[in-house]
């Protein structure tokens, strides 16, 4: 039987190893493509909500199954956007407060529906799932403050007339955003609040009886990854310059879902290899010549064959990590728990 | 007085799992508890410990009523337990199940390399140190057992509820479970609440027993008083107990 720990997998060199990515990250686009800096904006973009989400409702994290996050990734970009656009606020700091918005929605969530203690909680998931409706509705029906279906434009961070520069900064930008939730998720992982929620995890019952508060742990990370998602959404609204109401809808929700498991739940790579291996894929069957819907579904469909191989534990948790630190690999051709 | 509750009661629907229970543990007592099954013995564990709420009647720890506390204060305020069925963090190493223990109990301001060394004087105590960095999954029931008196030791508790620390254990392990219960007591000067269904083993440690019938208290006193109660020997011991004279 294999047993391994995903997130203590970064225990050691952890930190350092993120350094070295987060450096060739900042080096290799520079002066290249606008098209290359485009797409790794956009994928840091989805790693940021992939490991977001991950953190929360991945494998071995508290088993707080959220449907809001594609809604608050929407919600911030229109809250950032129509500050910006009515008030004439910096975007820098409509963006913020973008984030802000998701987090206390993230709050009211969590207080309202993580007090009851037990996993998979299903008034949770109902209502994140009705609020991640509430919120798509109001947008697409308040559509002359919103724009409705057709989306809204907005200003971008900074005028330039020079498109790469212009690119480049926003690539940096969302780097920076994107290192600093990794950089926050390696250290909830080292500290009491990470082994809360290992312990939570585990087992509920018995985290509460050793002096956890189980309830607020959840209502923490509920209410962080809400702010990541929120930055996220306002970061990538304004960097594109439109957000629409299709961004919360949920094929993104799924999406993410499907980011956070292709590269392996229940650690920090995997989600951000799940966004590298989606939009990336995603890019490559455009070179390929698929379009469209077919883009999609060629792509879900070699994930999918790929997750029959590797198991549940994704491609990072189920292949590579096992690969590196020189386990037997278990490739899986029958159902069941490893 | 340590624990003390006074008219405890539960419900679950119309079945009354707890009535009208009292029960006191004194600072550095051994109490047993024992009786049939299905008489409540755990569910009085699960109400002192915050897992259910009370519907009726108050529980006081050190003279403060915790009757409306949640299980994580009960804790921190010196409240540790183990459970019937172990529960282990079973993907995590036995450090790592002493060491949660150890950061979210009552003692502020430790750093890391005391947290360890912390975890590892525990798991010494309890005989676990060579297994500190195996995984709780790997372990056999009376090590599980034993993590789980470790990790129940690690919120720094001054009093320990166990509930069925002996079921599954052959009789050599049982001598070694009931020594280090023992020592516990002796060398931590935690009081000590058992639930406990191997009668040789309860009678000869404990100071005091309890015994619950229906969820209800039928009889209290030192185990040869138990041992000799009609009643007790009606519902829970026999009549074979008594000829055996085993005790």
């Amino acid at each position: 039987m294999i047993t391994f720990m995903h997130g203590y997998i970064l225990k050691r060199g952890g930190l350092s190893f993120f350094a070295l990515f987060i450096l060739v990250l900042a080096i290799v686009p520079a002066s290249t493509s606008i098209y290359l800096m485009r797409t790794l904006s956009i994928i840091l973009i989805y790693s940021i909500l992939a490991l977001s989400w991950d953190l929360i409702a991945g494998y071995y994290r508290i088993s707080v199954l959220s449907f809001t996050h594609a809604a608050l990734f929407c919600l911030g970009g229109y809250m950032s956007g129509l500050l910006a656009i009515h008030q004439s606020v910096n975007p820098f700091i409509s963006s913020f407060i973008g984030g802000v918005t998701c987090m206390s929605i993230g709050l009211l969530l969590g207080l309202l529906c993580l007090r009851f203690p037990g996993r998979f909680n299903l008034y949770f998931l109902i209502l994140s799932r009705g609020l991640a409706s509430l919120i798509i509705t109001t947008l697409i029906n308040e559509w002359r403050i919103t724009g409705g279906t057709a989306g809204l434009v907005i200003p971008n961070f900074i005028r330039l007339e020079n498109v790469t520069l212009y690119w480049t900064f926003n690539y940096y930008l969302t780097l920076a955003v994107f290192a600093s939730l990794v950089t926050l998720s390696i250290i909830i992982e080292r500290k009491p609040l990470g082994y809360a929620i290992r312990a939570i995890y585990e087992d509920e019952v018995a985290a509460w009886c050793m002096g956890i508060n189980v309830s607020m742990v959840k209502i923490i990370m509920l209410t962080l990854t809400g702010f990541y998602a929120g930055l996220a959404g306002a970061i990538y609204a304004h960097s594109l310059g439109i957000v629409g109401p299709d961004l919360g809808s949920m094929t993104y929700m799924l999406m993410i879902f499907f980011m956070a498991y292709v590269g392996g739940s229940g650690s920090i790579v995997g989600p951000i290899l799940g966004a590298f291996i989606w939009y990336g894929g995603y890019e490559l069957l455009r070179m390929l010549g698929f379009s469209g819907v077919y883009q999609r579904l060629a792509l879900t469909s070699i994930l999918l064959i790929l997750i029959r191989f590797v198991g549940w534990k994704g491609i990072w948790c189920g292949l590579l990590s096992p690969i590196l630190k020189k386990e037997k690999l278990l490739l899986k051709f029958t159902r069941g728990k490893n | 007085m340590l624990l003390s509750g006074s008219k405890v009661t539960k419900k679950f629907g119309g079945l009354y799992a707890l009535k009208d229970v009292d029960f006191e543990v004194r600072k550095g007592e051994i109490v047993g508890l024992i009786g049939p099954n299905g008489s409540g013995k755990t569910t009085l564990f699960n109400v002192i410990s915050g897992i259910y709420n009370l519907d009726g009647g108050k529980i006081f720890f050190d003279g403060v009523d915790i009757s409306k506390f949640p299980a994580h204060m009960r804790c921190k305020l010196g409240i540790g337990r183990t459970f019937q069925i172990v529960r282990p963090f079973n993907e995590m190493s036995l450090i790592d199940n002493v060491k949660v223990g150890l950061f979210f109990s009552s003692r502020r301001n430790l750093n890391p390399r005391e947290v360890e060394k912390e975890a590892l004087t525990l798991l010494e105590f309890v005989g676990l140190k060579e297994k500190a960095h195996f995984n709780a999954m790997d372990l056999t029931l009376m090590e599980k057992k034993k993590l789980e008196i470790a990790r129940a030791m690690a919120t720094q508790p001054r009093i320990l509820l166990l509930d069925e620390p002996l079921s599954g254990l052959n009789t050599a392990e049982v001598l070694e479970a009931v020594k280090l219960i023992l020592r516990i007591r002796d060398e931590f000067n935690i009081s000590i609440f058992w639930v406990e269904h191997i009668m040789g083993a309860i009678m000869r440690a404990a100071e005091r027993v309890i015994v619950l019938n229906n969820g209800e208290k039928i009889a209290e006193g030192t185990p040869e008083e138990i041992s000799k109660d009609e009643n007790v020997i009606k519902v829970y011991l026999g009549e074979r107990y008594l000829k055996r004279g085993a005790l």
